[in-house]
């Protein structure tokens, strides 16, 4: 057993209009750095608005609490994050990590 | 206008949050879930897609109003639902005979950049997407759809009629009357486009959660007897019953995470489309208040948004007379007694929204009386505040706000000025024969 985690090569993806609270940038590969504590989702939310997304003022159009905005989905590798245990869930090196919005317009 | 009995509202399911989750799919029960709906169907992505198919070919047959070989404008806008829409359509033609959906589609991507800040190439990538299906397409800028007939070959004035349209919302300070003129002149541009085309029925991607907002936010707008139209199936073009333009939306039984795990599952690339609610605060018009609201509830109650759109399908429109707003074509509540709340509502929203306009308004109205034979008949002159009154007359409650904040009526489609002056014309002849009829 592994506590201690290492770096993560993941990419992170934000379609369906939340691209343009990143650059418009749709695809991020990400390496998330080596932590005490094992990477989640909850954490990962955290780093992407300290590190990704561009106008800080705008987070509350990302996140609301610890976990995203209701309207946003968010799939690890294909498969819903509510199946996964949401904001709990553990990276995985290589994961495809994808944030839709349902919201109108984006 | 609405009632909902105690059979006919739906109870609200709650969630039990310690249930421990069954991660099998529900349909083939062998493959591990890929998503979960309404916090308890899970399906692999294999049954998944089938399923969204299904429903949408059962939402598209069961009204059988596409007939064979009937052209068909299928509008996209390059949203995650209308790129699952051209996909789900594309499928359907692919399929074996009997299956097959037999329609002759034509696409339409509406240009909006000069409105909003797009990604460069944006319109090259729709036009890649469009060569890649094959079928036929169109790419029309917006203003030259509102304001040229030419729109579909060569805008020679393309400049001049960005202008009109910059012109419009730069007038309108209200974020939420900016959203809903947009919503208006959006649906103009596409019947016009459709009759243009020669297409018969025009399909539009609205999914069920897009379509619930709508319902709530019409309501808040002043919209409540236009609901039918706006979510439900629509005939736009009632002057000619034979060829008369209908309106379906396929997917409003499809939830808006049905339609993004579509997507995601497909692979299918969306392209920004905004609106002037984009990225905008909940608090600052009444669409996206309505939208978070029900997004927050939704988060609790899973069957929110079907409740809502289950209960507003039940509202049926109940005028007996119908006059049609010359701007959106909804229903006018003409039936109401002058000192209705819709009266004393729109007095007070008139004084304190235009303040010393509205004084000059009514002064001018004296004077217009006095001044009567000199004015033209049925024209609609630059600048003329007789024309805006006019047109006013006949604009819904809703319509009516947002024209008001406009400086000039020339910034506005010519349609929509043509058919009121015909209308007001209408309305003069039975004025002066009414008292000849029995
Ligand atoms: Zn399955
Ligand atoms: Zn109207």
């Amino acid at each position: 057993m592994d506590i201690c985690s290492k770096s993560l090569n993941i990419t992170a993806e934000f379609t369906s209009g939340l691209q343009i609270l990143f650059n418009n940038v749709k695809k991020h590969n990400v390496v998330l750095p080596e932590t005490d504590e094992p990477w989640t989702l909850g954490l990962l939310l955290i780093w992407i608005k300290d590190n990704l997304l561009v106008e800080k003022e705008k987070c509350d159009l990302f996140l609301k609490g610890n976990t995203v905005r209701p309207g946003i989905i968010v799939a690890v590798n294909d498969q819903d994050w509510e199946l996964l245990g949401n904001v709990k869930y553990q990276i995985k090196n290589n994961d495809n990590i994808t944030f839709i919005s349902t919201l109108h317009g984006g | 206008m609405c009632s909902v009995n105690d059979e006919g509202a739906e109870s609200f399911e709650e969630l039990k949050p310690d249930e421990p989750l069954e991660l099998k799919c529900r349909k083939c029960l062998t493959e591990d879930g890929n998503v979960i709906l309404r916090k308890k169907d899970v399906y692999c992505k294999t049954c998944f897609i089938p399923m969204v198919t299904h429903k949408f070919r059962a939402t598209l047959g069961k009204s059988k109003l596409v007939n064979k070989g009937e052209r068909v404008l299928v509008c996209v806008s390059g949203s995650q639902s209308s790129v699952s829409l051209l996909h789900l359509v594309w499928t359907g033609l692919q399929q074996s005979t009997y299956k097959r959906l037999t329609f002759d589609p034509v696409i339409v991507y509406i240009d909006e950049s000069i409105l909003f800040k797009y990604p460069q190439n944006q319109q090259n990538k729709i036009q890649e997407l469009f060569e890649k299906y094959g079928l036929s397409y169109h790419i029309v800028l917006f203003a030259s759809v509102l304001y040229s007939n030419n729109c579909l070959i060569e805008d020679t004035n393309i400049d001049q009629h960005n202008n009109k349209l910059k012109n419009i919302f730069k007038n309108i300070s209200d974020l939420t009357l900016k959203e809903d003129m947009l919503m208006k002149l959006r649906k103009h541009a596409i019947t016009k486009l459709a009759k243009l085309l020669e297409c018969t029925r025009i399909i539009t991607a609205e999914n069920e959660h897009k379509l619930s907002i709508r319902l709530l936010s019409n309501v808040a707008l002043g919209r409540g007897s236009q609901i039918g139209l706006d979510i439900g199936l629509a005939v736009n073009d009632k002057t000619n019953s034979k060829k008369s333009l209908i309106t379906i939306r396929p997917l409003r039984d499809l939830s808006a995470k049905e339609i993004s795990y579509y997507a995601l599952f497909n692979k299918l690339e969306d392209y920004v489309h905004s609106n002037f609610l984009t990225a905008t605060n909940e608090d600052e018009s009444i669409q996206k208040t309505t939208e978070q609201f029900i997004n927050n509830l939704q988060v609790e109650f899973p069957s929110t948004v079907s409740t809502i759109f289950r209960t507003g399908e039940k509202i049926s429109e109940k005028t007996s007379r119908t006059a049609y707003c010359s701007m959106c074509q909804g229903i006018m509540d003409i039936e109401m007694p002058p000192s209705s709340a819709m009266e004393a509502t729109k007095y007070s929203k008139y004084v304190s929204l235009m303040g010393l306009k509205a004084l000059e308004l009514s002064l001018n109205n004296i004077d217009n009386k006095e001044s009567d034979l000199k004015r033209c008949n049925g024209c609609y002159c630059k600048n003329n505040q007789n024309s805006k009154e006019e047109l006013l007359k006949n604009l819904c409650y809703a319509c009516r706000h947002i024209i008001q904040n406009l400086e000039s009526l020339d910034d506005l489609p010519e349609e929509i000025l043509k058919k009121n002056s015909e209308k007001l014309q209408f309305q003069k002849m039975e004025e002066q024969i009414k008292d000849f009829l029995l």
